[in-house]
């Protein structure tokens, strides 16, 4: 059924670490931004339940950090180890982006890392402080560039060519390439929503056992309030960055859509609800659609249509299924936080949010779901870009090592047995860690203020 | 090469003499575990370097990356001639860190040492073989995958990275925790220190005999050599001077690394690499090389300053 070759094997192997490693990189984000706010709250305002908070998500911080940096630093690695072609011809462009990631992003983060975690009781208030909202600020900047280099991929800019060899000739260009910012924006956002369902899954899985614990209670409120701000934002970033998409990698939408040919008789794109994407008919079997939405979405009208698939010959489109699906499971996913959070509304109104034990219950399962959303969308864009690894100019075919099969096997072995190994270990502590009770974290005389 | 791709080369090379010290103190620490007696001994040994571990290792992704981004022909070769011992490689530090950040809140010390000591053990072997390969020209070829880290001159280079590591570790564990300067620990160090510089001396024989390109460099260079040793030989003598023996001798394991590093990088200029000449095409562009100089010049002077700041106020007892 399966038969894999070297690109396969490296793309395999890629991907298993990008989809590893972003879920400590989405939390690392998303929980670094939240320990700076309260930091700073419980410096400020001097409340006791802040600190706590500080303190109950702490270590959490500190386990999932060191999972992220380390994961990171294989796939820096695994650039020049699997993509000789590209990393060979696009160095002076990629290789400058991510030396900037870390002389501005990475000794920051770990540097003051090493003081907020060490340096509590050792350096001022107002210095501590400092240390979370820089570890904050690096875990942005690092985003800031390895997005940038990741989009200049994917809608490259401000480059010339000397032979095989890709030359910066604009930087502000090749930065602010036409995808980079919706994508930063959109990554973001995600990491914030992800980390605030884990934060309220938490909170409201404490409050099952004990509904008058006062920093659990915070806990959830503030997730709550965080997811009410952002999941309507990041929706609407999504469909910008979709517009963006279908100006700069049609056929990419096109397979996220499915959408394998016009249909002259019907009027407007539908919404393919639910569909298995046959390649070999180029079409769709088993289909459940909603008439017009499509179009409604893509091109804000009720009749237009975006190109079809089979406006590019075969080898120049990605695999259909996969992206069609990991983009349908990020959408359902987005609108499934959406109800959520106007069901948490309306319990606010009314005034029994940490006493509906049936929301509660339901709040426990979502732990995951901002995670979930992040490993599809992350699918959908890197499947979806296939088969270039410089949209446009380079495949990833002509760009990967040429490593026999049984190297890449023994590697893929390797990598998978350890990062299997630290997931156990990393899931087993956080159920550890998260045990611990909330209120339990609240001493009298630590007001952060100290 | 143009002044600009010199400049580089010598931030990179830098970047990888901060990288053998600065990890090489934290890798050192693992190595020296079964050595420390005391139970105590040994948990003030891993949390003397937890809170500098990382930032420790971005040294070396600093200067992989700054590799990538200057020399991208280079970095491509090298990295796929030994891929399954980079992977290896990766995949120990990656336990490496791990260990140290989830090393608090399971209560398995012993099998968190043992970890720390193993890792640590293989991969300076591993960095010692793959550095000895490079220093002797393998490498270079687009082959994937043909560096031979057994080749007993890359064993002895192994071993001289361990050895060296412990060296560093134990000056490092001397410097920042009291209980490791007295008695059988002073008598062990000494060992160390004479074992570590027979297996060095020998390796540097072996090294100059089985690439005589470096040989005759050296013969070449020997007036900026002596120059270089002259400037360590001061340091060591200020070191002495301004602190005390503690700080001292961990000050002294320093300066013999930037000088043994420094005088290998002076062999190889100008190629980027032994007997593999620096030609246009393994240079980046000038614009690249430009904006990647300006990046350096603005960040590493902060990255100096709150690392030391970091270091003055963490390591208050």
């Amino acid at each position: 059924m399966f038969s894999l070759d070297t690109l396969d094997l490296a793309r395999l192997q890629f991907a298993s670490t990008l989809l590893f490693h972003i879920i400590f990189l989405a939390l690392s984000i998303g929980l670094s931004t939240y320990l700076a706010f309260l930091r700073c709250m419980a410096a400020w305002k001097g409340d006791a339940i802040y600190m706590a908070l500080y303190h109950y998500w702490l270590p959490h911080f500190t386990a999932n950090y060191g999972a992220g940096v380390v994961s990171g630093v294989v796939m820096a690695f695994e650039l020049g180890l699997n993509w000789q072609g590209f990393t060979r011809a696009a160095g002076g462009i990629n290789g400058v982006l991510l030396s900037y990631e870390v002389v501005t992003a990475f000794f920051l983060e770990a540097t003051f890392f090493g003081l907020m975690i060490f340096g509590e009781g050792k350096i001022g208030t107002r210095m501590h402080c400092f240390s979370a909202i820089m570890v904050a600020v690096g875990a942005y900047l690092s985003s800031f560039w390895i997005l940038a280099s990741n989009s200049w991929m994917q809608t490259p800019a401000g480059y010339g060519r000397d032979g095989g060899t890709f030359i910066p000739v604009d930087w502000f260009q090749v930065i602010f390439n036409p995808s980079s910012i919706y994508r930063l924006v959109h990554m973001s956002l995600a990491a914030m929503i992800a980390t605030a369902f884990v934060v309220a899954s938490i909170a409201a899985w404490h409050l099952l056992k004990d509904r008058t614990d006062p920093v659990s209670r915070k806990m959830l409120s503030m997730a709550l309030w965080m997811l009410t701000f952002v999941v309507p934002l990041q929706i609407a970033a999504g469909d910008v960055h979709g517009l963006n998409t279908l100006e700069n990698q049609p056929v990419k939408v096109a397979a996220m859509e499915a959408y394998w040919e016009h249909k002259p008789e019907r009027g407007g794109m539908p919404m393919v609800v639910a569909a298995w994407p046959d390649s070999d008919s180029e079409s769709n079997r088993f289909v459940l659609e909603i008439p017009r939405l499509s179009s409604l979405y893509l091109t804000h009208s009720l009749t237009e249509k975006i190109q079809p698939l089979t406006d590019w010959p075969e080898a120049e489109r990605p695999n259909v299924p996969l992206v069609f699906w990991s983009f349908r499971l990020m959408v359902y996913i987005g609108f499934t936080m959406l109800g959520i959070v106007a069901v948490s509304l309306y319990l606010r109104h009314r005034r029994s949010l940490f006493d509906a034990r049936w929301f509660l219950r339901a709040m426990t399962l979502t732990l995951p779901v901002g995670l979930i959303a992040i490993e599809a969308g992350w699918i959908t864009t890197e499947a979806g870009r296939q088969p270039w690894i410089i949209y446009g100019e380079m495949t990833t075919r002509e760009a990967v090592t040429p490593y026999g099969t049984w190297q890449l096997i023994s590697s893929l072995a390797v990598l998978w047995t350890i990062y299997t190994l630290v997931s156990g270990a990393g899931t087993y502590l956080f159920f550890k860690l998260t045990r611990r009770s909330p209120r339990a974290m609240l001493t009298k005389d630590d007001n952060g203020t100290s | 090469m143009d002044t600009l791709a010199t400049v580089l080369y010598i931030l990179i090379a830098l970047a990888l003499s901060i990288y053998f010290l600065l990890d090489g103190y934290t890798l050192g620490v693992g190595l020296n575990m079964p050595f420390l007696g005391h139970k105590q001994v040994r948990e003030h040994a891993i949390h003397s370097v937890t809170p500098f571990w990382d930032a420790n290792q971005t040294w070396l992704v600093f200067a992989v990356s700054a590799l990538y981004g200057a020399f991208p022909a280079l970095y491509s070769s090298i990295l796929p001639a030994f891929y399954i011992e980079i992977v290896v490689l990766l995949m120990l530090l990656f336990v490496r860190g791990i260990v140290f950040e989830f090393y608090e809140k399971f209560s398995r010390p012993a099998l968190f040492q043992a970890l720390l000591f193993l890792t640590a053990l293989i991969a300076a072997y591993l960095q010692g073989a793959i550095a000895t390969q490079i220093l002797m020209g393998q490498g270079l070829s687009d082959e994937p995958s043909h560096g031979d880290i057994w080749q007993y001159e890359s064993a002895l280079g192994g071993a001289v990275f361990i050895l060296g590591y412990a060296v560093l570790g134990s000056a490092w564990l001397r410097m920042t925790i009291s209980q490791t300067s007295a008695g059988k620990q002073s008598a062990y160090r000494l060992t160390l220190g004479i074992v570590a510089l027979l297996v060095l001396v020998l390796w540097i024989v072996v090294c100059l005999i089985k690439q005589p390109l470096l040989a005759s460099r050296v013969g070449e260079r020997g007036g900026i050599i002596a120059g270089l040793s002259a400037v360590g030989f001061v340091g060591a003598v200020l070191a002495r001077r301004l602190t005390n023996t503690r700080t001292a001798s961990f000050l002294w394991a320093a300066c013999s690394v930037m000088l043994l590093t420094s005088i290998v990088y002076v062999c190889i200029y100008p190629d980027l690499l032994i007997a593999s000449p620096a030609g246009e095409s393994a240079i980046a562009s000038h614009a690249s090389l430009m904006f990647l100089l300006i990046g350096l010049a603005i960040a590493l002077p902060l990255i100096l300053a709150y690392t030391l700041y970091s270091y003055r106020s963490l390591l208050k007892s």
